[in-house]
């Protein structure tokens, strides 16, 4: 799905030229659970930005798909977006003046939906994230744990072929962050589908097949290369 | 694809701000229905008092004036004028108070005063009747009256000188001697008679001719020592009232054209032409102040007319307060067969100048009026209030739409600015550039259709108001009848005629609400634009970006 090369992120910071991502490579197939562990600074939230077209390497090459993102255009990564990616933030980002169900119908959207279809795509979604009694309910009257599990749903509006999630726990107590991470865990295993997630937390860390550690803008470890949940489930040593 | 959802949530959550920006855009689109209306109500307005002419049916107003505003010495055909309106002075005698009856009587009399507009035969109507173009000509007769009713004055003295007799004293012997001498001198000297002759007897014949140049010098001139004859004359201004009206004489020929015709008419009838020399009609103005009314009775130097109809004379024409057909004023006045003033309807709209022209070319000394001279002539409240709403309440109005979306796109970017991270939260997952510009856009045109909407609502509420409260304008024609005054000073001018009240009428068009409902739909993506600018520029990654 994703194929790594020399992949290199510089930024320009007054007279430095810091490279918050250097010479990576790496390669994530379909299906993978896929963890990306750092300290802030590390360079994993670049990473993610890079692999979810949100931002663009300065040298080396990215390809999802066999297509290098870099070369496409605002409407093509937008296309992508819509269908390919679907990204968790840590706060959430929800709309904070829709209720849980419009917030996932602003992802239906784009896709052109017709307006019931589009509410009934929408519950069913909720449904996924056992929030299907808090649809009417506005962010602010949902717990951190139930805004995420929202902002999931969201993330899932338009069958993402991968989902990105950038500190997806970092705003929530360690149980719910423990029944986050199950729940990205359950899709993982459950549909299979493939998840990369970055995080600090090393709980969370340990419900992947695969934990790629970065610091200072490369890979210290990697501690599996093959985290399809078939391999996982035949080769749990993993 | 704008998700109505997201606006109206979005607006909902800047509720303040939505609600000023909207009551300020109300309040601009209100003032611009207010202004327009009131424009529009003024207009009406004005053409009700301004088209006087058309009014009544006329395109132009011929009349023959001696006052040359350029110091010119006034046309032979004037100087005609002048010394009829001097003959006709004198038989309708003026001013003098000794022919109404003996001093200390009382009297009544209207007296007709010169016009400042010369009068000329009626003849000449039917010469301007011939000129191409002409459609119809009414002649009419439009006179300042001043009606005086006091005592008889003193005016006249009368001196009486007592009979005198004067004593001659008789000759003295030297004046006897002197004047025997003289009148021998005079006498045929005697002839000696012959001798056998008788002497002829004497011949007595008198005193001889030339006797009187005998006498002394005092017997021939009697003096009487100079004197001088004082005598006090009551001043003619006893308990003398005098009050001046404006009256007009019509021509009742021609049906629907003069200075006033059967639409002016307000209450009771028109004069009926088969039967006018009896009848009269008077302004509404006038019969408030004289206490008249239809079916009253008018006497005017002995005259009886019957009141038959009130009426509302046009403004900027010939606003006269009494109308009587024309044979019955030329009598009264004694200006039998003379007219002043000439209403012309031309064939069209576009002869009019050139009619106007002929005219000129065919009456020598004719001052034509059209109707678009009259309206520059016409002044007060009316033309204040339609020249403010004309000039500054539009802009005003527009001036408050302005700074409305000024703030309005200020807030727009604001709101942008704060919702960076949404934003790009909505780019993350999927949202097109153009997707959520064009929301960012909604937003602020939303804002602007509301307002638009609430300012229609407000607007047709103010103007309704100003309706019912309806604000009295006044309109005052410069160019209402006048007279040199009799007194050599300065012209008199007959100030109620010309004065005309209207009720203020706010009249909302169809077009000031589209107008403003298109100025608020540009007004509001004008100030979405800015905040578009800046939403286009947001980048999906922005959505992972910090906040404090």
């Amino acid at each position: 799905m994703y194929r790594l090369r020399g992949v290199t992120r510089r930024f320009r910071q007054g007279p430095l030229n810091l490279a918050a991502v250097f010479d990576l490579d790496l390669d994530i197939d379909a299906g993978e659970f896929v963890v990306i562990q750092g300290r802030s600074g590390s360079g994993k939230t670049t990473l993610l930005q890079l692999l979810g077209g949100l931002d663009q390497q300065t040298s080396g090459t990215l390809a999802f798909e066999g297509r290098e993102l870099r070369g496409l255009n605002d409407r093509q990564l937008t296309a992508l977006r819509l269908h390919a990616f679907g990204f968790i933030f840590q706060q959430f980002n929800l709309i904070p003046t829709l209720n849980a169900r419009d917030n996932v119908e602003l992802a239906l959207r784009p896709a052109r939906l017709a307006g019931p279809e589009r509410r009934e795509r929408a519950m069913a979604l909720l449904e996924q994230v056992s929030l299907s009694d808090r649809a009417r309910h506005l962010p602010s009257q949902l717990s951190g744990g139930e805004q995420q599990r929202v902002a999931i749903a969201r993330a899932l509006a338009n069958r993402p072929r991968v989902l990105l999630a950038d500190e997806p726990t970092g705003n929530l107590d360690s149980r719910t962050a423990e029944e986050i991470g199950g729940l990205l865990r359950a899709l993982w295993l459950e549909q299979r589908q493939t998840v990369v997630l970055v995080t600090h937390d090393r709980v969370i860390a340990a419900l992947a097949p695969r934990v790629l550690v970065m610091h200072d803008g490369r890979f210290a470890t990697d501690s599996c290369s093959g985290s399809r949940p078939e391999e996982v489930l035949t080769a749990s040593g993993c | 694809m704008i998700s109505l959802t997201y606006l109206r949530s979005e607006l909902g959550r800047r509720r303040g701000r939505t609600v000023l920006m909207v009551s300020g855009v109300a309040i601009g689109v209100a003032l611009v229905l207010l202004s327009t209306a009131l424009v529009s109500g003024l207009d009406r307005a004005q053409a009700s008092v301004l088209t006087p002419l058309a009014g009544v049916g006329t395109d132009m107003l011929v009349t023959r004036t001696a006052a040359t505003d350029n110091g010119q010495i006034p046309s032979s055909s004037d100087l005609q004028a002048l010394q009829t309106e001097e003959q006709a002075t004198s038989q309708a005698a003026l001013i003098d108070l000794s022919h109404l009856g003996k001093p200390g009587t009382r009297f009544v009399h209207d007296f007709f005063l010169p016009p400042a507009e010369l009068t000329f035969p009626d003849a000449q109507a039917a010469a301007i009747r011939a000129l191409p173009g002409v459609v119809g000509v009414a002649s009419a007769l439009t006179l300042v009256a001043n009606h005086r009713q006091g005592t008889v004055p003193e005016i006249v003295s009368e001196m009486s000188i007592p009979s005198q007799t004067v004593t001659i004293a008789p000759p003295t012997p030297a004046e006897d001697a002197q004047i025997n001498a003289c009148v021998g001198r005079l006498l045929p000297r005697p002839t000696v008679p012959a001798p056998g002759q008788s002497p002829p007897p004497p011949i007595v014949t008198g005193p001889p001719a030339g006797m009187a140049q005998c006498l002394p010098k005092r017997f021939r001139q009697l003096m009487i020592p100079g004197q001088v004859l004082r005598e006090v004359i009551a001043p003619p201004q006893t308990d003398i009232t005098t009050t001046t009206y404006a009256v007009t004489g019509l021509d009742l020929a021609v049906a629907g054209l003069g200075p006033i015709t059967r639409a002016q008419v307000t209450e009771g009838s028109f004069l009926d032409p088969a039967s006018s020399s009896g009848q009269a009609m008077v302004s509404g103005a006038f019969a408030t102040r004289s206490k008249l009314h239809v079916g009253s009775r008018l006497t005017i130097n002995g005259s009886v007319f019957a009141i038959v109809g009130l009426v509302t004379p046009p403004l900027g024409g010939h606003p006269a307060d009494v109308y009587l057909s024309l044979p019955a004023l030329q009598a009264l006045a004694g200006r039998g067969g003379r007219v002043n003033a000439l209403m012309v309807r031309a064939d069209g709209a576009k002869d009019v100048d050139r009619v106007a022209r002929e005219i000129r070319d065919a009456f020598r000394g004719a001052q034509v009026t059209t109707a678009a001279d009259l309206a520059r002539q016409v002044s007060g409240s009316l033309l204040d209030a339609t020249t403010l709403a004309d000039r500054l309440g539009v802009l005003i109005a527009l001036v408050v739409l302005a700074a409305g979306f000024g703030v309005a796109g200020a807030m727009t970017l604001a709101s942008v600015g704060e919702r960076v991270r949404e934003l790009g939260t909505l780019r993350a997952i999927g949202w097109r550039r153009g997707a959520v510009v064009r929301q960012v856009l909604a937003e602020a045109l939303a804002q602007g259709l509301i307002g638009a909407l609430a300012g229609v609502a407000l607007g047709f509420a103010i103007v309704w108001l100003v309706s019912a409260l309806a604000p009295p304008l006044h309109a005052v024609s410069l160019a209402g009848p006048s007279s040199p005054s009799p007194f050599g000073l300065g012209t008199v001018t007959v100030p109620a005629a010309g004065d005309r009240t209207v009720r203020l009428e706010a009249i909302v068009d169809a077009w000031p609400v589209v107008v403003a409902i298109t100025l608020c739909v540009a007004g509001g993506l004008l100030s979405g634009a800015a905040g578009a600018v800046r939403s286009a520029r947001l980048k999906p990654a922005d959505a992972l970006r910090e906040l404090g």
